[in-house]
This record gives structure tokens, C-alpha cells and sequence, in this order.
């Protein structure tokens, strides 16, 4: 009993490390080299879909730490300036917090505007902190192409996000995902 | 809300304290971010070590999970090939046809080359070392253009080598780990290659845009350029050899000059490290080799180690002498 006690608690704990483990996952998944023509140019951010997600729904389990973590392992790969991607991460955080309760609960495309709202002002900002700490300013083309892929491809990972929050963290989010 | 008024007393007291923990957690990544921002900008040795550990302890994990990705490219580029048969085999035994009259060609400027060489005590060019390695991540979306190679230090691969793959230059090595290799493309806005015009022989730069395709820069205003003409590194600077293919000029307008690169990015799986015994931005090995400088790496001394000793060398009208004043 005392064992199906301890692994009854494994588990709940690894599952508390499921919104960390995806959005690494996706950090990394985010970097391969997929054969599409001009994917590496305009490549759309898949960290920063998982760190608006699990912000929104499961604030708890994205600690401040985790995200600096995370950041850093973003900007390291992309071979940025260390600090970056972290600082946009801290402030959606900050953002978030305050207006969850205008996106928790809410239908799905409340959920996708608040996103779409939201990566303007990153891209703005890392657009412009990359050509400040490059001396020169980068085509904003290309970032403004990236920055509308990841808005375009939020729903289909939002989605598979929600299989996995359910399947592993037994919590419905919002109302919009309806029993299948 | 009535979860909070019931237990104000005991819980009450624990949770400003948990609050203003996490606020000052908050505030001091938020102050170390901004420190380590800054510290990436005077490209700091700490910083760039960071960034080496995490990308080397990354890539084993990438170097898997691109496996699976490069699979299945390669089904798709068997089931592309096979509708391509037909035209392409009409193509090879045209090309063929046309290659056969050139090893004709080869085959005399091979002699004539050889006694021109003997004439002149020619000293021949370091044959160059090379590492074969995977690409395990396109990196940096719109803002950089680099590729982490599978290997590093540990094959002797350092900085400032050029790196190629089947049909041209892909760019040079940037940063170094133990099992990790950063190669800065030349599509990248800081990538500056200096090339010839294969035609004339007119001399440029091939400047990165972060656009699929650099320009070139740096040509003398009236020097004739046109679309089609084979653009190749000069091997001026001593940072990549002479003559290997860099691209194509994909056009000629008011704005510049552009080129498309020979290499297919989206389609880069593998790529070779070259090692000409150049070394990068390190010094020629024969001026190195009398100052002694300490060897990084002993195994990269063999080639110009190798490519010195069977010079006879009078070094009179040698066209490369092994030393130099």
C-alpha cells in the first residue's frame, strides 16, 4: 500500500513537471532542422505558444525559475545574446497574471486574441534588443512572418496541449474544448 | 474568498511571505537578465561559456530527435526521385555526354599543369583535413542564420573553419563546444566572404542579409556582372580556400547585386568542416610554424606539416614559399 501510495505520488509530482517538460520540449522541437523551404527563416516560436498556454492555465506550475531556465536554453541554441528570450518570458508572466481572468474560462477565441495580442509587442521587443545589441538593424520582415506563424499555429498545439493538461494533469481548461 | 477571511490567522502570515518570495524572485531574474544582456553584448567569456555548455550538453538530445526528421526527408526525396527518373536521366546523359569532353580536357591541363609546376617548384596546397557531420538544429529563426553541427573540440574542429556541403560553401565555424559546432551561414547578416566573380575574376564580398540570398558588395563600379555567373571564394584573408563554389547571381538590379547560394539550406543534413592548415584567423602555418606557436590542437598541424616536407624548395621563384620574411 505504501508503495502504491509512493508512486501515486511520483506521479502526481512528475506530472506537476508536465508545463516545464512541454515547453522544453517544444524549445528544442522548436530548433530541428525541418526540410521546408525557408522554415528556418521564418521559423515560428513554439516556446513561446507553451509559455502562454500553461501561463494561462497552469500558472502554478511555471515558476519564474523555470522560465529563466528555459529562456536561457532558447537564446543559447538560437545563439543570441544570453537574457533575451528570459525577459520577454518574465514579462508575459507578469502580464498574464494580471489579465487571466479575462482568459480563463473564456471561449477559445478569446484565449487565441489574447495571444495574438501578445506577440507584437515580444517580437517588437526582441526584434528590436537583437539589432540594439547587434549594431544593425535586422530585417523585420522575416520576424514579422515568424510572429504571424506562431499566432497562426496556436490553435493546433493549444490543442494538443489540452490533450496532454487533461490526460496528465486531470484538469479541464476553459469551456471550449468540448467531451469528445 | 471565504477560503481566505476563515484562515487569515494561521495561513494569513505565510502567504505575504511566500508572496514576497516569489516577487523577489521575480525582480532579481528579471535584474539577471538584464545583467547577462548586457554581458552577451561585450561578448563576455562567461557568457559565451554558458552558452557553449547548455548547447553542448543540448545537442546529443537534437542529434536523436533530428534523426526520425532526417528519415523521413529522405522518404520524401525517394518518392521525389522517382517521379524525377525519367527527366532526370535525360539530364545526366546529356550532362555526361558533356562531362566526357571534359575529361578529355582535364586530362591535358593535368599534364600541362604538372610541368608547369615542376617548372616553377611549385609547393602544392595543404590537402585539406576535414570532419563529416550531421546538422542536429537550424537555429536562430528570423534573426540568425546558423546550424549546430554534431561535433566540436573533441574532432578537432575550432572556429573559423570553413564548412561546406555537397555543391558549395555553407559558412564558417562561429562557436566551438566539446561536441557542438555552430556554423554561422553566409546568408547571415554578419557573414562576410570574400569571393571572385568566376568569369572576370573581379573581386568582391559576399555580404549575408538574413534573406534567403546575400549581395554582393565591394565590386568595382564597372565591371561587368551578369545573372548566371559563378560566384567562388577568392581565399584572400586566409579564412576559406580558394575556388570553392559559393553561388550563382540570381540578379543584377539598381538595388545590388544578388546571389543564390549553391547550397539548398532547407535541405541540409550533413555538412564537412574543412581544415585547409590555414586555421581560420590564425596566422599562416609557415609563418606559425617558426614562432612556435603553441599547437592547439596537434593533430592540426599535420597537414601543413605533411604539405612542407616533400618542397624541395628553392625558394627563389616559388610561387608559395614555405617561409616568409
Amino acid at each position: 500500500m505504501n508503495a502504491a501510495l509512493l508512486t501515486g505520488q511520483a506521479s502526481r509530482w512528475a506530472s506537476y513537471l508536465v508545463p516545464l517538460a512541454t515547453t522544453f520540449a517544444l524549445t528544442l522541437f522548436g530548433v530541428l532542422p525541418l526540410p521546408i523551404p525557408y522554415y528556418g527563416v521564418v521559423a515560428p516560436s513554439l516556446t513561446l505558444i507553451a509559455v502562454y498556454y500553461w501561463m494561462v492555465f497552469r500558472p502554478d506550475l511555471m515558476p519564474s525559475l523555470g522560465l529563466f531556465a528555459i529562456g536561457i536554453v532558447n537564446d543559447a541554441l538560437a545563439g543570441a545574446p544570453l537574457g533575451v528570450s528570459p525577459l520577454i518570458y518574465l514579462v508575459i508572466q507578469v502580464a498574464i497574471v494580471s489579465q487571466r481572468r479575462f482568459l480563463v474560462g473564456q471561449p477559445f477565441w478569446m484565449l487565441w486574441s489574447g495571444f495574438a495580442l501578445l506577440v507584437p509587442p515580444a517580437t517588437l521587443f526582441e526584434w528590436s534588443a537583437l539589432s540594439l545589441l547587434r549594431e544593425a538593424p535586422l530585417p523585420p520582415l522575416s520576424a514579422m512572418t515568424a510572429a504571424l506563424l506562431t499566432i497562426l499555429l496556436f490553435p493546433l498545439l493549444a490543442y494538443v496541449l489540452v490533450r496532454l493538461q487533461r490526460a496528465l494533469l486531470g484538469v479541464p481548461p476553459g469551456g471550449w474544448v468540448t467531451d469528445a | 474568498m471565504a477560503k481566505r477571511s476563515g484562515n487569515f490567522s494561521v495561513a494569513g502570515l505565510a502567504l505575504p511571505l511566500r508572496v514576497w518570495l516569489q516577487r523577489f524572485t521575480f525582480v532579481a531574474l528579471l535584474a539577471l537578465a538584464f545583467a547577462l544582456m548586457l554581458a552577451s553584448k561585450s561578448d563576455s567569456e562567461f557568457t559565451q561559456r554558458v552558452r557553449l555548455a547548455i548547447v553542448d550538453a543540448v545537442t546529443p538530445i537534437l542529434s536523436v530527435l533530428s534523426q526520425p526528421v532526417e528519415a523521413f526527408d529522405r522518404g520524401v526525396q525517394r518518392i521525389e526521385n522517382f517521379f524525377d527518373v525519367y527527366v532526370d536521366n535525360e539530364r545526366l546523359r546529356r550532362e555526361n555526354a558533356n562531362l566526357l569532353g571534359w575529361i578529355d580536357t582535364a586530362r591535358r591541363l593535368q599534364l600541362e599543369n604538372h610541368s608547369l609546376r615542376v617548372q616553377l617548384a611549385h609547393v602544392p596546397d595543404a590537402r585539406p583535413r576535414f570532419v563529416t557531420a550531421r546538422v542536429v538544429a537550424d537555429t536562430g529563426g528570423s534573426f540568425f542564420h546558423s546550424v549546430l553541427l554534431n561535433t566540436g573540440r573533441q574532432q578537432a574542429v575550432r572556429p573559423g573553419q570553413p564548412v561546406i556541403s555537397a555543391g558549395g560553401l555553407v559558412g564558417r565555424t562561429a562557436e566551438v563546444g566539446e561536441r557542438s559546432a555552430r556554423v554561422l551561414l553566409l546568408t547571415d547578416i554578419n557573414s562576410r566572404i570574400p569571393v571572385l566573380v568566376e568569369q572576370t575574376g573581379e573581386r568582391a564580398i559576399l555580404a549575408g542579409t538574413n534573406a534567403a540570398r546575400p549581395n554582393l558588395v565591394y565590386l568595382s563600379a564597372n565591371s561587368p556582372v551578369s545573372q548566371g555567373d559563378r560566384i567562388v571564394t577568392s581565399g584572400h584573408g586566409g579564412m576559406f580556400p580558394p575556388g570553392l563554389a559559393v553561388g550563382v547571381v540570381a540578379e543584377v538590379s539598381e538595388a545590388g547585386i544578388s546571389v543564390e547560394p549553391m547550397i539548398d539550406f532547407a535541405r541540409l543534413s550533413e555538412a564537412i568542416v574543412l581544415d585547409f592548415g590555414v586555421g581560420g584567423i590564425l596566422p599562416d602555418p609557415a609563418e606559425a610554424a617558426p614562432l612556435s606557436l603553441a599547437p592547439v590542437d596537434p593533430a592540426i598541424d599535420l597537414p601543413a606539416a605533411s604539405a612542407a616536407s616533400p618542397a624541395p624548395a628553392p625558394a627563389g621563384n616559388a610561387a608559395r614559399a614555405p617561409t616568409r620574411p
